[in-house]
């Protein structure tokens, strides 16, 4: 790994990147693993100083840095949140990351958050309000951000389009390019019944830019299961399966392993990478 | 239903609050949908748990998972989360316990979870280079009691009457915590940032009198005044030797040097 310098215009990378995260920081610094790039939760970066976001910059003088928004909540009604913007924007301008993302979701009404990926209900009404959103941030960063699909447990009435025919339909209205989850769209296949191929079929390949991967739970309720999507496993033979087939629609677009609860020794996360890698 | 009105009901009724959600979600599956809703309630609560579990873990070894858990949800209630960023949910927690515990036997809870806040501010505050002591050395001394210093933005002063830096240490070694005598007295402690984060070390209370003053603006005339009102053997310029070599003191205020 060659050390790069920090200002040197962000590059996309080449090879799968694992999730930075805090209880390995200081590993990672010390044993610079061989990923091809790392994610940061921008949220988790957000202080005016101090050792985290110090952390961060030493990363990035090693890989590229991709800053995956959880928080921004794009699709709510309540006003957007000047603060956090403001924020993002100054870590986009420390960091030069080469992606900057956040989810297709909302999580506020009335100034009460819920910290979660809630689903949008897919109507004309809310795309034009997301739409306007992201539109906004575009404007606010000065540079073209990736939307990602969401997990959902349930789907609200009066849907107008598909999921994916929402996602399609966002990138047209706001011209930002799409994250992949490949497990989100597993997860909801499974929950919703539909199929994920055919889900596929619907969004325009050229915007998709980036893939995630990570693993998920499946839950009992009653005689009938839900998967819920809990980043705390490894990825699942059938998302592998799923991974394959974007791989051959969607090109070689960079793919990240996500892990956040029960996190596991680093070499387990950079297995899951060399495996994203081997995957045609 | 339009978009805002659906995220109203959706928001009031994870947060518990009795609205029907049946013209809102759709049925499938063979799942209700309250079974579908309680999924997101879950996460709502176990999400900020953990993360105040997080701000606060001293808190929560001192009140177990299940009380923690329990505990977590009240101030939940009571506070929801009002910014994107969860890191922002432990701020109104030290008062919520003063309030909670108070006259209980878990009235010192508060101050304890105070200190853990001072601990987490100060790792998150802004970056300031510290006055060094040959800028010190070049001010007159005939103008130094007139002098006004800025702390640095990442020191945090908190006192108690109950020895809250000995319950925090002993929470700090992996395994069983020791016990602390609750009746062992005040203590005041200094949170700053060092090299490898940020530092507790308590310190006496003409020590906290004299960087209270600085903190709230006053000269170093009048903070030496304010130490040595409590304890007239203070030695002044010893603690201002040792403040300024911790690099307490980010600039001087409204003087040219």
């Amino acid at each position: 790994m060659t050390s790069r310098d920090p200002r040197f215009p962000a590059q996309v990378p080449t090879r799968a990147g694992i999730g930075l995260r805090a209880p390995h920081h200081r590993e990672v610094l010390e044993r610079l693993p061989d990923v091809g790039w790392f994610e940061a939760h921008s949220e988790n970066y957000f202080a005016d100083g101090g050792g985290s976001v110090a952390t961060l910059e030493r990363v990035r003088e090693h890989w590229p840095v991709a800053l995956h928004g959880v928080g921004l909540s794009l699709g709510s009604t309540d006003s957007l949140d000047r603060e956090h913007l403001r924020r993002l924007a100054r870590l986009v301008k420390r960091i030069e990351p080469w992606a900057v993302s956040e989810h297709v979701c909302w999580g506020h009404a009335g100034g009460r958050h819920t910290n979660d990926l809630l689903p949008m209900p897919h109507t004309h009404e809310s795309l034009r309000h997301l739409a306007a959103r992201v539109g906004e941030l575009q404007d606010t960063l000065g540079r073209q951000v990736l939307l990602e699909n969401v997990s959902s447990y349930l789907e609200f009435t009066g849907a107008e389009f598909t999921e994916s025919g929402y996602l399609a339909a966002l990138v047209a209205e706001s011209g930002c390019a799409l994250l992949l989850d490949v497990n989100n769209v597993y997860v909801n296949a499974r929950n919703h019944g539909f199929d994920p191929e055919s889900w596929f079929d619907e969004l325009p390949a050229e915007a998709v830019r980036e893939i995630h991967l990570a693993g998920h739970d499946i839950v009992r309720i009653g005689n009938r299961e839900i998967r819920i999507d809990t980043h705390d496993r490894k990825v699942c033979e059938e998302v592998w399966a799923l991974y394959a087939s974007a791989r051959r629609r969607f090109g070689p677009v960079p793919t990240l392993i996500e892990w956040d609860a029960a996190l596991p020794p680093l070499e387990t996360l950079v297995a899951e990478a060399q495996r994203a890698d081997a995957t045609r | 239903m339009r978009l805002a009105e659906l995220q109203q009901c959706f928001v009031a009724s994870l947060y518990g609050e009795p609205v029907g959600l049946q013209d809102v979600v759709r049925s499938e599956g063979g799942i209700s949908i309250a079974d579908r809703v309680a999924i997101y309630r879950n996460n709502l609560h176990v999400g900020f748990g953990k993360a105040l579990a997080l701000e606060f873990p001293v808190i929560a070894a001192l009140c177990g998972p299940e009380f923690f858990t329990v505990l977590a949800r009240e101030f939940q209630h009571a506070h929801p989360s009002v910014s994107g960023d969860l890191h922002h949910i432990g701020g109104p927690f030290p008062e919520y316990l003063r309030r909670r515990f108070r006259d209980s036997d878990y009235a010192y809870f508060a101050d304890v979870a105070a200190l853990e806040w001072a601990r987490e501010e100060s790792a998150r505050a802004a970056d300031a280079p510290p006055l060094d002591l040959a800028t010190l050395g070049i001010i007159a001394p005939e103008e130094t009691p007139a002098l006004r210093f800025a702390l640095d933005p990442a020191v945090r002063l908190v006192a108690s009457c109950w020895p809250v830096l000995s319950i925090w240490e002993a929470h700090q070694v992996a395994g069983e915590a020791q016990g602390v005598d609750l009746e062992a007295g005040p203590e005041q402690v200094l949170v700053r940032r060092a090299v490898t984060g940020p530092a507790l070390e308590q310190i006496a209370a003409a020590d906290l009198a004299l960087l209270t003053a600085l903190h709230r603006g006053d000269t170093l005339g009048e903070a030496f005044d304010a130490a040595l009102d409590v304890d007239p053997a203070f030695d002044v310029s010893a603690a201002l030797q040792r403040f300024v070599a911790y690099g307490l003191f980010a600039a001087p205020l409204d003087q040219e040097l």
